[in-house]
């Protein structure tokens, strides 16, 4: 694939990560690579809506260097340590979907049978962020990894494959968290709203 | 969601609690030109629990600050809503206030997500909130680099 075919394609992620509701605004980021040395990233501070190629930055995945005037995400850094670490990742989606992020706020990876990490806290666009999260990649090789109080980034071989595993822990974390409401309530079949009710009673109005 | 604007300010079916407490808004509120009651399900089940909500995720952080006071009454809002941009109604929802619809939108979609994630949270062995100094770090360098961004489309 061409270099502007790739932009291309991260514009169109871009529009398609807003509809299904995985990114909003400027927040999250998400890159494809494009040779063993660089690769592409959406900007720093654009909404998604109406990015348009030119405005895709080139990085350099041994410095991070990149080339124009247009800053890159702030976040190139945890998207570079991940390219340089493993050669069948092709393409990184960072997201602040709902249910993950939601997750996220414990700290705690969602347990089987999904089995996905969370990386520990660090402030973001910061390099800690960028090493906590490159550590866990290396220890568990899991392609979705959360990230505490923040979000979740996922990994594949093509865009496509990225943002399909980020739909897929959106399911999974609802799950996660239904499944464990159900346990602690009773209610093998209790669904979102009863889940509200139940926090309400027992853990909210009780605790006055 | 009722949105208000400053410009279109014309409430009608609406109780004068609410009435008073927009105009109040948009009198002391330089910043606010959109007004947004956000009713949605996890944001309406904080507002019926009258607590405050401290910011568990990063870009709640970044847009509210250190945390989301609770009123009981519309009436009771004086003062509360000067400095900060959002602000729970006991049984209504929360009030978001922004430069614009668009802001005042974000502001909303962070609280619901902040809210899910306090729920959830009881649910899978609790949650862990953003340090103070930290949300308010993170929330001085967001309005630092919105204001500078305001500045060069001027």
């Amino acid at each position: 694939m061409t270099k502007e075919s790739l932009k291309e394609n991260l514009c169109r992620a871009g529009r398609e990560l807003v509809e299904k509701k995985l990114v909003a605004r400027t927040w999250g980021n998400f890159s494809v690579r494009l040779s063993v040395d660089t690769f592409l990233i959406t900007p720093s501070g654009r909404t998604y809506e109406g990015l348009k190629p030119d405005e895709i930055v080139e990085i350099n995945t041994k410095n991070s260097s990149y080339t124009g005037s247009i800053k890159p995400s702030s976040e190139k850094e945890m998207h570079r340590k991940i390219y340089n670490s493993d050669a069948s990742v092709n393409a990184i989606v960072h997201t602040h979907q709902f249910w993950a992020s939601a997750v996220s706020a414990s700290q705690k990876s969602i347990s089987a049978p999904y089995n996905i990490p969370c990386a520990p806290y660090a402030l973001p666009t910061t390099t800690a962020l960028a090493k906590s999260v490159h550590k866990i990649f290396t220890e568990s090789k899991s392609k979705v990894i959360l990230l505490s109080n923040h979000g979740a980034i996922c990994m594949g071989g093509s865009i496509k494959e990225a943002i399909a595993l980020a739909e897929k822990l959106e399911e999974d974390a609802r799950s996660f968290v239904l499944t464990q409401y159900r346990d602690i309530s009773g209610h093998p079949d209790g669904t979102e709203n009863e889940m509200i009710d139940y926090y309400l009673n027992f853990y909210e109005i009780s605790n006055d | 969601m009722i949105k208000i604007t400053r410009s279109k300010f014309k409430l009608t079916g609406v109780s004068s609690d609410l009435n008073s407490a927009v105009e109040y808004i948009l009198k002391y509120n330089h910043k606010c030109n959109v007004i947004l009651l956000s009713n949605t399900k996890f944001t309406m089940a904080i507002a019926k629990s009258g607590r405050t909500l401290y910011p568990m995720l990063d870009d709640m952080a970044q847009l509210t600050g250190t945390s989301i006071k609770s009123v009981q009454s519309y009436s009771a809002i004086k003062n509360k809503l000067n400095r900060n941009n959002a602000l729970f109604i006991k049984d209504e929802g929360c009030l978001c206030c922004g430069s614009d619809l668009y802001e005042a939108q974000a502001l909303s979609m962070v609280i619901e997500k902040g809210s899910m994630a306090k729920i959830a949270a009881s649910f899978i062995g609790g949650g862990k909130k953003i340090q103070t100094h930290e949300a308010f770090l993170m929330r001085l360098i967001y309005l630092f680099k919105y204001s500078r961004k305001s500045k060069r489309k001027e």
